[in-house]
C-alpha cells in the first residue's frame, strides 16, 4: 500500500465499522437510545466522509445508502428493528470485506459496483417502505395538515410548471410507460451553491451529466435584479432534470454535487400530458362502463383488449384517442396501478383528465398493490393500509413461523389499525398474534388478517386531519439538509497511534537490557575474588541495585503499552452471539463483565479463536432452544456469561452458559465408540476426568456436524492454542445447571520464569509454570516397576525420569546422594524428572530457536545468563 | 475570443467560458437595445446562461446548434417574458 492517507484510513475505517456494528446492536435492544444512534450515525457518516477521497466509489456508495437510513432513525422517521439491523450490519461485513481488499490490493473487487447498488437498492427500499408504514402512523399524530420537514428524498416529486411541455409526446409516453412498468422516472432539482463558479463547477454542465436525460428546466432561483447590480458569479440558477436513470447512475454522474441534488421519483400519473381535439359520441361511454367493470374485477387482460379495439376505430388526433394511448402503457405494467388506470379510463370517458390526487403510488419498487383492486377509492389512507397489510400477510405467508418477524409484523399491524381507530380489530389482531406465539404458527395471525382484509371496508372512527400531499420542498430548505449533518466535533484523542513493531524493538532492547544487567553481580564477585578489592564490589554491588530497580520499572512500562483490554475480543461476541441465536432459533442473553481487564497483546490476539470455539460449543451443544428450557423449569432465555479477571500474574477468562450442562456418560460412552479411550479405562475415570475428555483429539460429540462448531475438529484445538500460550483450561459442569470453561493465561508472555537445573553437567532451563514441587528422594525410596522407576510422594505414585536420559545424555554417577526430583505437570500427569541439582529462578526473555536449529524438538527457546553462557530453556511437553 | 461585439450586436461564438461572463454583462450594461447574437455559439457556461437570463436583451438570435437551443432556449425565453420591455 503506498498510500499513506489509505495506509491511516483501513484501521480507522475498521475501528468505526466495529464501532457501529456494537452501537447498532445497542439500539435494537433499545431502539430510543439516542446516544447509541448518534454514535452509529457519527461513525458511519465518518466511514462515508473519508472514503469519498479514495477510489471506491462502491464502497462510499453503500455507506452513503446506510446513512441516509441511520439519518431517517435518528429523526425518528424510521423505527429500527432486527430486520433492519441485519441489513445494517450485512452492509457494514460487506464494507469490512471491501476494507480487507483495499488493504490488500489497494483497489475494490470488480464485482463492489454491482454489489453496492443492489444493497443499497436494498436499503433505500426500506427507506421507500417505512415511509409508507409511516404516513398512517405519524398523519394523526402531528396534527398538522401539512408536515413541516421537507420532503425526504424518498418522497415523490412534484414537477415544476409547464415541463412537460419541454417534451415531446413520444417521449413523454415513453417515461410514463416506463414509470407504470416499475422503472423509476427522476426528478432530479439541482442547487448550485452560490459560488460554485469559483471552484471551477459549471453547474450547466454538471447537470447534463446526468444520463437518461428527457428534460431539463432552468430558473432564476432568485428574481433578477437590475442590471447594474448583478453579481456574474454568484450562480443564481436552479435546475431541474427529468431522468430515466437509476438513482445509482445519477448518484454517480452528480457525485461531486450530491449535496447539492435532490433526487425524487416522479409518480406515473404526474407525467400524464393528454392534448387532442375533443370528441364526444356513445362509442366513449360504452367503453367506460365496459372498462370500469373489467377493472373492477381486475380483468386486465378484457380491459387491454377492449382499449386495443378502440384505439384502432379512434381518429388519431383526438384527445380521447390519446388518453386510450396513455392508458394502453399503463396497463403494459405487470403490475398496473389500480388508481391510475380508473383515472385514464374515466378520463378516455369523461374527455378530462383527472388525477386522483391523494393515493401515493410511488413509481419506486414499493410494494404490489393489494391483489383485488378495491372497489372504491375514496379514502387514499384506506388503501394504503389495505396494500399495507395485504404485504404483511403476504410476507408473513412466504416466511412462515419466526418469532423476530411475527413481532415486527404485529407492530406494522397495530400501527395500521391504530391510526384508523380501529381498535376493535386491533385487540382481535394482538389476540391473533398471541395466539401464534403459543402456537409458534402463522395460521391464527393469517386468518385474522384474512378476515380484516376482505370484511367490511377499513373505517375510521374519528375523523383524521387530511394525509399531507407530497409538497415539494422549496431548495432553500433542503439543500442545506446534507450540511446540517454535522452535530459536533471530535475531541483530539489524547493517544497515539504506534507501529507495533517499534514497541517489539523497545521490548527487545529492555530485555537485552535485563540481561546484561545480570552480568553485574558476576563482575562483583570477580572484584572481590580476583581483585581482592571489597569495596569494588560492594559499590558494584550498589549500581546494580540502582539499575536493577530501573530496568524493571521500564519492562513494566512497556509492558503495559503492549497491554490490551480483553474487550478487543469481547466485543465482537455480542454479535456473533445473536447472530447465531437468530439462526438456530435460540434466546440467548449475553453479559459481558471485566471487559477492562488487560493482558499481553499476543495473549488478547491469541485468544480470539479458541474462545470463539468455546462460546460456539456452548450455543450449539450446550444451550437448549426455549421449548426444551421451558420443560427443565428454566427461563426460555438462555445465559452466556463472559467474564475476564486478573489473577496474581494470569488474566482468567470464564465462559458460563445456563444449558444443559456436559453429560459424563454421554462423554464416557462417545469416547469408546470413537475409540479415544477403552472401556476399561472409561470405567476408572472420575465424572471430572470424563468431562476432560472432550479435550481429546478427535472427541466430538455433536451427533451431526453443524456449520457452528463441532467441525469434527474439538475442543483440543483450544487446548492445544491455550496450552502453546503458556495458559491451563479447565471445564466443570452440572448436568442440567450449565457449564464454566476457563482459561487462564499469563499476564504477558514477554517474561518467563523459569528454574535453572543442573543436568549431565550442563545447565537447563525448565519454565516454572510446569513445576509442581521440588523434592529430594533417597535412593532406597525409588522403587522398580517392571523396568520403570517410581516413588511414592503422599500416597501417589509417581513414574520417575532421567532427564539425562531423556537429552541421550551420559548419566552422572551420583553415588547414595539423594536423587534431585523435579515434579512436573506435564500433559495432565504428574511426573518426576530427576536431574543432578536445582539451581535458581530467574525471570529471562526467551528466545525462540532460529535457523537451522528451529525444528529441534524439546526446547522451548534459549536465553542469556549473566556471565554470558547460553542457557537451553526445555519444553517438558515434547520432551516426555 | 469567443465574445464579439459589434456596435450594438454581441455575437457569442464558440464555447463560452466563465470568464466572459463579465466582459459580456458590461457589453448589456451599457445604455441601449442590445442584441445577442448566439448562431455560432456551440457551449455556454452557465454564467454566461445567467448574465442573458437577467439582462433580456432586447434581441436574442437563437443557437444553431439544436441540442443547445433546445437546452438554454427555454429558459431565455421565459425570463425575457417574464419582464418584457424591461430590458436595460
Amino acid at each position: 500500500m503506498t498510500n499513506p492517507l489509505l495506509a491511516r484510513f483501513i484501521p480507522e475505517a475498521r475501528e468505526l465499522l466495529q464501532v457501529s456494528a456494537s452501537g447498532l446492536l445497542k439500539l435494537e435492544r433499545n431502539p430510543t437510545d439516542e446516544t447509541a444512534i448518534n454514535e452509529v450515525f457519527r461513525a458511519v457518516h465518518t466511514i462515508k466522509g473519508s472514503s469519498g477521497l479514495f477510489d471506491a466509489v462502491a464502497l462510499t456508495r453503500l455507506v452513503h445508502a446506510a446513512e441516509d437510513l441511520l439519518g431517517e432513525v435518528r429523526s425518528d422517521a424510521l423505527q429500527i428493528d432486527s430486520s433492519l439491523v441485519d441489513m445494517l450490519l450485512d452492509s457494514l461485513d460487506q464494507v469490512g470485506q471491501w476494507i480487507d481488499e483495499l488493504e490488500r490490493r489497494s483497489a475494490l473487487p470488480t464485482d463492489a459496483d454491482g454489489v453496492a447498488h443492489r444493497m443499497a437498492a436494498q436499503l433505500r427500499q426500506r427507506l421507500g417502505a417505512q415511509d409508507q408504514d409511516d404516513v398512517p402512523d405519524d398523519a394523526p399524530a402531528d396534527g398538522a395538515p401539512q408536515g413541516a420537514d421537507p420532503a425526504p428524498d424518498g418522497d415523490v416529486a412534484t414537477l415544476p410548471p409547464g415541463f412537460l411541455a419541454r417534451l415531446s409526446a413520444p417521449a413523454c409516453l415513453d417515461a410514463f410507460r416506463r414509470a407504470c412498468g416499475g422503472q423509476a422516472v427522476h426528478l432530479v432539482r439541482y442547487a448550485p451553491e452560490p459560488g460554485c463558479f469559483f471552484n471551477g463547477t459549471d453547474p450547466l454542465q454538471a447537470i447534463q451529466q446526468v444520463p437518461g436525460a428527457l428534460a431539463l428546466d432552468i430558473a432564476a432561483a432568485e428574481p433578477w435584479g437590475p442590471l447594474e447590480d448583478l453579481d456574474p458569479y454568484q450562480c443564481n440558477l436552479h435546475f431541474s432534470l427529468l431522468t430515466a436513470a437509476p438513482r445509482p447512475e445519477i448518484e454517480q454522474a452528480m457525485r461531486y454535487e450530491l449535496d447539492q441534488i435532490i433526487i425524487a421519483p416522479v409518480r406515473p400519473r404526474d407525467l400524464v400530458r393528454i392534448e387532442g381535439e375533443p370528441s364526444d359520441g356513445p362509442i366513449w361511454d360504452d367503453f367506460r362502463e365496459a372498462a370500469s367493470a373489467f377493472l373492477a374485477a381486475g380483468r386486465h387482460d378484457d380491459l387491454r383488449k377492449a382499449v386495443g379495439a378502440l384505439r384502432s376505430v379512434a381518429g388519431p388526433t383526438l384527445w380521447r384517442r390519446q388518453a386510450l394511448d396513455w392508458l394502453e402503457a399503463a396497463l403494459s405494467a405487470a403490475q398496473p396501478d389500480p388508481a391510475l388506470v380508473a383515472a385514464l379510463v374515466a378520463a378516455a370517458g369523461s374527455g378530462r383528465f383527472d388525477p386522483a390526487p391523494a393515493a401515493p403510488a410511488p413509481a419506486a419498487p414499493a410494494p404490489a398493490p393489494a391483489p383485488q383492486p378495491a372497489p372504491q377509492a375514496a379514502d387514499p389512507r384506506q388503501e394504503l393500509a389495505r396494500s399495507v397489510l395485504a404485504s404483511q400477510h403476504r410476507a408473513l405467508e412466504q416466511a412462515g413461523y419466526d418469532a423476530d418477524r411475527l413481532a415486527s409484523v404485529g407492530t406494522v399491524v397495530g400501527n395500521v389499525l391504530l391510526s384508523l381507530g380501529r381498535d376493535a380489530d386491533r385487540i382481535a389482531i394482538q389476540a391473533a398474534f398471541e395466539a401464534a406465539r403459543e402456537a409458534r404458527s402463522v395460521a391464527p395471525v393469517l386468518s385474522a388478517l384474512s378476515a380484516v382484509l376482505d370484511g367490511a371496508p377499513l373505517h375510521r372512527t374519528e375523523a383524521a386531519p387530511a394525509l399531507p400531499d407530497a409538497l415539494p420542498p422549496a431548495f432553500e430548505e433542503a439543500a442545506p439538509v446534507a450540511g446540517a449533518k454535522e452535530p459536533e466535533g471530535r475531541i483530539a484523542p489524547k493517544s497515539l497511534k504506534v507501529d507495533q513493531a517499534k514497541i517489539d524493538l523497545l521490548m527487545n532492547l529492555i530485555g537485552e537490557l535485563v540481561v546484561s544487567k545480570n552480568a553485574l553481580p558476576f563482575l562483583a564477585k570477580r572484584a572481590e575474588e580476583t581483585y581482592a578489592s571489597r569495596e569494588m564490589s560492594r559499590e558494584i554491588k550498589e549500581q546494580y541495585a540502582v539499575i536493577d530497580r530501573l530496568a524493571q520499572e521500564m519492562q513494566g512500562a512497556i509492558m503495559q503499552v503492549r497491554m490490551l483490554p480483553v474487550s478487543e475480543i469481547f466485543d465482537r461476541f455480542p454479535r456473533l452471539v445473536r447472530d447465531l441465536a437468530r439462526k438456530l432459533g435460540k434466546r440467548i442473553d449475553l453479559a459481558l463483565e471485566g471487559e477492562d481487564t488487560a493482558a499481553d497483546k499476543t495473549i488478547i490476539e491469541a485468544l480470539g479463536d479458541p474462545l470463539l470455539h468455546i462460546v460456539r460449543n456452548s450455543l450449539d451443544h450446550g444451550l437448549e432452544s426455549p421449548d426444551e428450557r421451558r420443560a427443565a423449569g428454566k427461563s426460555a432465555t438462555a445465559r452466556i456469561l463472559l467474564k475476564a479477571r486478573e489473577e496474581a500474574d494470569s488474566v482468567v477468562i470464564e465462559v458460563q452458559d445456563n444449558g444443559r450442562g456436559i453429560d459424563p456418560v454421554r462423554i464416557r460412552a462417545a469416547a469408546i465408540a470413537k475409540g479415544v479411550i477403552g472401556q476399561e479405562e472409561a470405567d476408572r475415570l472420575s465424572d471430572q476426568e470424563a468431562i476432560n475428555l472432550i479435550y481429546r483429539p478427535g472427541f466430538s460429540t455433536a451427533a451431526e456436524i453443524s456449520d457452528l462448531s463441532g467441525r469434527g475438529v474439538g475442543m483440543d484445538v483450544v487446548l492445544t492454542t491455550v496450552e502453546k500460550l503458556g495458559g491451563q483450561v479447565s471445564v466443570s459442569s452440572r448436568l442440567g445447571e450449565g457449564t464454566t470453561t476457563r482459561l487462564a493465561l499469563p499476564l504477558s508472555m514477554a517474561v518467563t520464569r523459569i528454574m535453572i537445573v543442573e543436568a549431565a553437567g550442563s545447565l537447563y532451563g525448565v519454565p516454572m509454570d510446569m513445576i509442581v514441587e521440588t523434592v529430594r528422594v533417597p535412593r532406597e525410596r525409588i522403587r522398580m516397576i517392571k523396568k520403570a522407576e517410581t516413588f511414592v510422594l503422599r500416597e501417589t505414585i509417581i513414574p520417575l525420569l532421567r532427564l539425562s536420559r531423556l537429552l541421550h545424555l551420559p548419566d552422572q554417577p551420583r553415588g547414595e546422594a539423594d536423587a534431585a526430583v523435579l515434579v512436573c505437570h506435564v500433559n495432565g500427569r504428574r511426573v518426576g524428572l530427576i536431574i543432578d541439582n536445582f539451581r535458581e529462578g530467574m525471570d529471562v526473555i526467551l528466545k525462540p530457536l532460529e535457523g537451522v536449529l528451529t525444528g529441534l524438538g524439546g526446547y522451548a527457546g534459549t536465553t542469556l545468563l549473566g556471565d554470558g553462557r547460553v542457557l537451553l530453556v526445555l519444553d517438558l511437553r515434547e520432551l516426555l | 475570443m469567443a465574445i464579439r461585439i459589434v456596435r450594438k450586436t454581441i455575437h457569442l461564438e464558440g464555447h463560452c467560458s466563465v470568464e466572459e461572463a463579465l466582459p459580456l454583462l458590461e457589453a448589456l450594461r451599457k445604455p441601449g437595445a442590445h442584441k445577442v447574437v448566439l448562431t455560432k455559439c456551440q457551449g455556454l457556461h452557465a454564467a454566461i446562461l445567467q448574465v442573458l437570463a437577467a439582462a433580456r436583451p432586447a434581441a436574442l438570435t437563437p443557437p444553431a446548434d439544436p441540442a443547445l437551443a433546445g437546452l438554454v432556449m427555454p429558459f431565455l425565453d421565459a425570463s425575457r417574458q417574464a419582464a418584457p420591455g424591461a430590458a436595460a
